[in-house]
């Protein structure tokens, strides 16, 4: 594939599906500057993964699986380095603080989708974009069955946090 | 609450344009990341180049000044050994050649940045053109750590370096101090490993501009719904 059309192919799903990356660095990345980080992340490894990509699946499972591989990995590594950890060159957030206006209700969810574990958060942006079992469990490497189990637990998890949460306005 | 609920909660995120709503704290958000690249670019680039390049001038001018007075100062000196050689025509070349190494490094570092800062010390009067000047920010970024370009400034330097070990050693009294050569290796083994280092940034930097190309199309693509959609309504 030529550059320009990998650079074309890119801007197109960056244009289309840009609202998924947000939901994905939003519930990966805490600060400004690791969404910041993260953005760029996927970014990069969704560029690099555009040559691989054959139209077997859907362009949204593959951004998909890209973007939550890209961001399981740099959770894990965040993890390990995060002492000592400096930006790469300081440069404030800009892109991520073009996602939309915040919404309480949203906010309040992706508070709840950062308190799972990796794996969970993977599957409740899964969960919540409408892909089915099947697909997730192809994406995420696991059984189906298993994700039917974590897909019931992660809904009772959410639903009992937002009846706890009713009285604040959620 | 049930999850079907916040199901649709999540699917209100689906609804709202992503740019449109925000220009004005986009545009001061992307004014803000360009000053910092700027003022970022300044203070690990070209300034730390311009002061070794004139604290390589100051040494230049001393060594030369010791050079010239080595009978005088074996006089004054007696703790000062020298073979009592002279200057030769050679050595002012090699001073001539590390001052005119030095002096176009510091040349082409200033008229570059010049150059390019004419264009970005200005507050962009829209959106559109605060994209193209962090487009054009992030270009100069990309171009100062080009491969080109960093090879021109080490070897400027190791010329330099090279010519200042040669001269300096035979202004303490060794006549042909050949393993001054290897002053070269001083600046461009570490040259090349931090600029092996900074690839990754690079590689940030390009997918940064592809997004601010994305988002400049996006941008470019909204505008347009909206002029057909109002001459439409026009009609």
């Amino acid at each position: 594939m030529q550059k320009e059309e990998q650079q074309q192919v890119f801007e197109g799903w960056l244009r289309d599906h840009q609202g998924l990356f947000f939901k994905v660095v939003r519930a990966y990345a805490f600060t400004p500057q690791d969404q910041e980080d993260l953005f760029q992340e996927i970014a990069t490894q969704v560029w690099r993964s555009i040559p691989g990509f054959r139209g077997d699946a859907a362009v949204t499972t593959w951004i998909y699986r890209v973007a939550l591989n890209a961001a399981i990995a740099w959770t894990q590594k965040e993890r390990r380095h995060r002492e000592g950890k400096q930006g790469l060159d300081g440069v404030e957030p800009a892109i991520l603080q073009a996602s939309p206006a915040r919404d309480p209700r949203v906010e309040w969810l992706y508070e709840q989708i950062r308190q799972l574990n990796e794996i969970d958060r993977s599957l409740t942006l899964l969960l919540l974009d409408g892909f089915s079992y099947k697909e997730m469990a192809a994406m995420l490497g696991i059984t189906e069955n298993y994700v039917g189990v974590k897909i019931n637990r992660i809904k009772a998890h959410l639903t009992g946090k937002s009846r706890e949460e009713t009285g604040d306005g959620v | 609450m049930e999850f079907e609920s916040l199901q649709a909660i999540w699917d209100t995120q689906n609804d709202k344009p992503v740019f449109a709503m925000q220009d004005a704290r986009l545009l001061v958000a992307l004014y803000q990341q360009r000053e910092r690249s700027r003022r970022w670019l300044f203070q690990w680039h070209f300034g730390p180049l311009y002061g070794a390049a004139l604290l390589m001038l100051a040494a230049i001018g001393s060594i030369f000044a010791t050079f010239l007075n080595v009978a005088r100062l074996m006089r004054r000196y007696k703790g000062f050994t020298h073979n009592g050689f002279g200057m030769s025509a050679w050595d002012y070349a090699g001073f001539a050649v590390a001052a005119g190494a030095l002096l176009a490094l510091v040349a082409s570092l200033y008229r570059e940045r010049k150059k390019h800062e004419r264009t970005q010390e200005i507050f962009a009067p829209s959106l559109r053109e605060e994209l193209d000047l962090g487009i054009a920010q992030l270009d100069f970024v990309l171009r100062v750590g080009s491969t080109p370009s960093v090879m021109r400034l080490l070897t400027l330097l190791s010329i330099a370096v090279v010519m200042i070990s040669w001269e300096a050693q035979r202004a303490g009294g060794n006549p042909t101090p050949w393993w001054s050569a290897l002053g070269a290796l001083w600046v461009f083994l570490p040259g090349c490993l931090g600029f092996a280092a900074g690839k990754k940034g690079m590689e940030r930097r390009l997918a940064r501009r592809r997004a601010l190309e994305s988002m400049r199309a996006a941008l470019d693509e909204d505008r347009s719904n909206l002029t057909t959609e109002s001459r439409r309504e026009d009609t």
